[in-house]
């Protein structure tokens, strides 16, 4: 009994030095996650504090849920969330059929430099600030000076008054979006599908596959834990809106706001006159309790049906 | 799950640690400075980049203010964008903030709020200077009846001007009032320039965010651009939903008319440009906006860069919001505020120090005319050349400073009507509105404010059918509790008084 147990004794302390390099490796990061990540989050507690700047976070009184209730006591409540949630819905959907397509697409083209430069074009928008991507949305769309309005003088049309005009923003927003953020999603799967290896693919070519069989056959089943992890993230993210594309790009036009705005632009707007911490405090934790429950609850959905592909 | 727990447990006990760890201010390291003399840091607010010679004012500066009053000032410029949040990060960072500017896009009421002004009464009190100075307007500062700010300016008193591009008009010979009062004027004025040929629109309404009014008889109580608490018309004492007012439907209907006669611009509520930069860039022919000693033709010249005259639309009134506009308060962190107080008190009483602050170095940022206040620039200097002048506000009496061309001498011996008593001064000068127990209604009736007047008042949308839906809006954001609240507030004061 004895025996046995200083035996496991030195052989964890000999597990431990071996190991030991490793962890001073990894502790650098470690540090820098708890800084960075969990520090920050006694800031947490302004959420429910009428926080004053000279008493400081600590000190300042408590209030309660008082500032949550601001978030409830509008009408404007289920219109901001079900804009966020279905907003986020559809690019889930479409980040996941246009880049894969895409990735497939771009993997089938042999010639190298042909194949860096279209990635290259497709990654640039995803590098444009978002300011900048509202300027470039307002040269096609604007009201007076916009090309397609210029377009449609041209031709002796009637122009459309694009920024007061509701029925056209949810696709000009989807369209905005996908068109700049399509190049980094495409990367993250054409780098997977780079990693497979020709094997498969000249395996099955023997066996007289077509290109639309290898596809779905090899390539979307060998791709689905990347999409069900890319999924998953971005499905923890369903409660949170890109704050430049939905206040940016529709250019804060009141008569639009049915259906551009989100919780973040609705928070921002109301608040930034009084600019009450507590607050936005609530709102930002509010948010990431919901993100929070969602991601789980998905991860849970995902383990139930299939256990190796789940994130945790 | 065990483990899960065991982790959980762990995250919270270092929230705890770090809550505990990181309170209170650290010790503030005092200033080791020679004799008595106080480093003051003042807020310079900017339209966005600094001075070139801000260092060379800044020295003159205090050639003046370390033998006078023992205060060494320093210069922290914060351009106006951020000026309603930077407050908040000098003082929780702890940075040295002294005399700072209480109005723009903050009021003192919601500073005090946050903690961020000291209660000056006994200083400001103790300065008979000061005091006289202030008189009838210094009620505006107070909250709950202590001084927190200092009125920015003396003649506080604006007037709603319609500013136009007079070398425009002189080109085309367009006929305008001496005062525009009917929309017979407006409609003279419109057609005229539409006739003209010009290139230029009439007038811009802006983005309706933050429009400006066509009349200016009524008070805000505060939130003055919005509008959220409700308004006093004709200082009746009954708060009223502004935006539920035929007046403000009479506003939409004429904005409507003039969109649709192509008078405005009718992109202007989404090209991004303010109305003075659509007059910067010559789109617009004119635009209204308050004027006043401070927003005289002149300031509209330097800011555009054309030749700007006005033509009044409303009598010189001075109600709260237009006191607390550029109004000095003093930091809650300030060390000394007998000394911030000291130099506002000669801020406002030497001259030499006002101009300097205004204008700069004469001889270099501008030269003098005989038997004249009017400035101009020195030889091979111009508005946008010269290296001092980008600040929002004025600084010091105004009565007593050299005004710039193109004003003249006459308007300098008028500035006394922009002053108290002359300008009529609203009757709920001392009173402000504490939002606090309908601060969730104030916000979200600010969004829906934000959602539905710029269309309207840019005149997009027809205001019949949008007035109903946005009232109707208002009131379930609770309008009527804001209301109902500023109104029993008010009558309380009312009869303190």
């Amino acid at each position: 009994m004895e025996k046995k147990s200083i035996n496991q004794k030195t052989r964890s302390k000999r597990r431990f030095k071996r190991w030991l390099p490793v962890f001073v490796m990894g502790l650098p990061g470690f540090i820098y996650l708890f800084i960075n990540n969990y520090m920050p989050m006694y800031g947490l507690i302004v959420a429910f504090k009428k926080f004053n700047y000279k008493l400081g976070i600590t000190e300042s009184p408590w209030n309660g849920i008082e500032n949550f209730k601001f978030l409830f006591a509008n009408n404007d409540a289920w219109e901001i969330t079900r804009n966020t949630i279905l907003y986020n819905f559809v690019f889930i959907i479409l980040d996941c059929v246009c880049c894969i397509a895409l990735a497939i697409f771009l993997n089938e083209i042999r010639k190298k430099t042909t194949k860096k430069f279209y990635q290259t074009v497709i990654l640039l928008p995803y590098l444009m600030s978002m300011v900048v991507v509202s300027y470039l949305t307002y040269a096609f769309i604007g009201d007076r000076t916009g090309l397609i309005n210029g377009i449609l003088e041209f031709f002796g049309k009637e122009t459309i008054q694009f920024y007061s005009t509701k029925s056209y923003w949810p696709f000009i927003l989807v369209f905005v979006r996908m068109w700049r953020t399509i190049g980094y999603g495409t990367i993250i799967y054409l780098s997977t599908i780079v990693g497979f290896g020709d094997d498969y693919f000249e395996a099955a070519e023997l066996d007289g596959a077509t290109k639309w069989q290898q596809i779905r056959h090899i390539t979307i089943p060998l791709l689905k834990p990347t999409i069900i992890m890319l999924t998953t993230l971005s499905v923890g993210n369903i409660f949170r809106s890109d704050f430049g594309l939905f206040y940016q790009v529709p250019r804060n036009q009141g008569l639009l706001y049915d259906v551009t705005d989100t919780i973040d632009t609705y928070v921002f707007r109301a608040l930034m006159k009084n600019g009450n911490v507590g607050l936005s405090s609530a709102a930002a934790f509010y948010q990431s309790i919901i993100c929070f429950i969602t991601i789980l609850v998905f991860n849970g959905i995902i383990r139930k049906l299939s256990k190796e592909d789940s994130l945790f | 799950m065990k483990k899960k727990l065991v982790a959980l447990l762990m995250t919270f006990g270092m929230t705890v640690g770090l809550i505990s760890g990181c309170g209170g201010n650290s010790d503030t390291q005092s200033k080791a400075g020679e004799d008595d003399v106080y480093h003051m840091v003042m807020q310079i607010t900017t339209y966005g980049f600094d001075d070139a010679d801000l260092g060379m004012v800044q020295d003159a500066v205090n050639e003046i203010t370390v033998p006078e009053i023992g205060v060494e000032v320093e210069f922290m410029t914060i351009p106006i964008m951020e000026q309603a949040t930077k407050l908040g990060l000098l003082v929780s960072s702890n940075t040295q903030i002294d005399l700072v500017c209480t109005g723009l896009l903050t009021t003192p009421t919601n500073l005090v709020a946050q903690g961020l002004l000291t209660d000056i009464t006994e200083y400001v009190e103790a300065s008979d200077e000061l005091m006289a100075l202030s008189e009838g307007i210094l009620d505006a500062c107070k909250v709950d009846g202590k001084i927190y700010a200092y009125p920015g300016a003396t003649a506080n008193g604006v007037q709603v001007t319609y500013f136009y591009d007079a070398d425009l008009a002189e080109q085309y010979n367009i006929q305008l009032p001496e005062r525009i009062t009917s929309e017979d004027d407006w409609n003279s004025i419109f057609s005229q320039v539409k006739e003209s040929g010009m290139e230029q629109y009439a007038i811009s309404l802006g983005d309706g965010v933050a429009a400006e009014y066509e009349w200016n008889d009524f008070d805000a109580l505060g939130d003055a651009g919005y509008n959220s608490y409700g308004v006093i018309f004709n200082e009746d004492d009954k708060v009223v939903n502004f935006y539920g007012t035929k007046e403000y439907a009479k506003k939409c209907e004429t904005h409507r008319k003039w969109y649709q006669e192509g008078y405005c611009v009718p992109d202007s509520s989404s090209n991004g440009y303010t109305t003075s930069d659509s007059m910067a860039n010559g789109q617009i022919f004119g635009f209204v906006s308050n004027g006043g000693v401070g927003m005289s033709s002149a300031y509209w010249s330097k800011i555009t860069g054309k030749n700007i005259a006005g033509i009044p639309m409303s009598d010189i009134t001075t109600t709260a919001d237009n006191v607390i506009n550029f109004s000095w308060g003093v930091s809650s962190t300030c060390e000394n505020p007998q000394k911030v107080v000291d130099f506002l008190e000669l801020l406002y009483t030497n001259v030499d120090l006002m101009n300097l602050m205004n204008y700069g170095i004469e001889g270099t940022h501008y030269v003098t005319n005989e038997g004249s206040k009017i400035i101009s620039y020195p030889d091979g200097v111009d508005a946008t050349t010269v290296g001092y002048g980008n600040f929002v506000g004025t600084y010091g009496d105004s009565s007593k400073i050299y005004q710039r061309e193109p004003l003249t001498d006459e308007f300098v011996e008028h500035i006394p009507d922009y002053m108290y008593p002359n300008a009529a001064t609203s009757k709920y000068i001392g009173f402000t509105f504490n939002s606090e127990k309908v601060s969730t209604q104030v916000e979200n009736v600010l969004a829906v404010i934000q959602e539905y007047a710029p269309a309207l008042e840019c005149g997009i949308v027809e205001p019949e059918e949008q007035i109903k839906a946005f009232n109707e809006a208002l009131e379930a954001a609770g309008m009527n509790d804001i209301i109902a609240e500023c109104q029993s507030q008010l009558d309380a004061w009312l009869a303190q008084q």
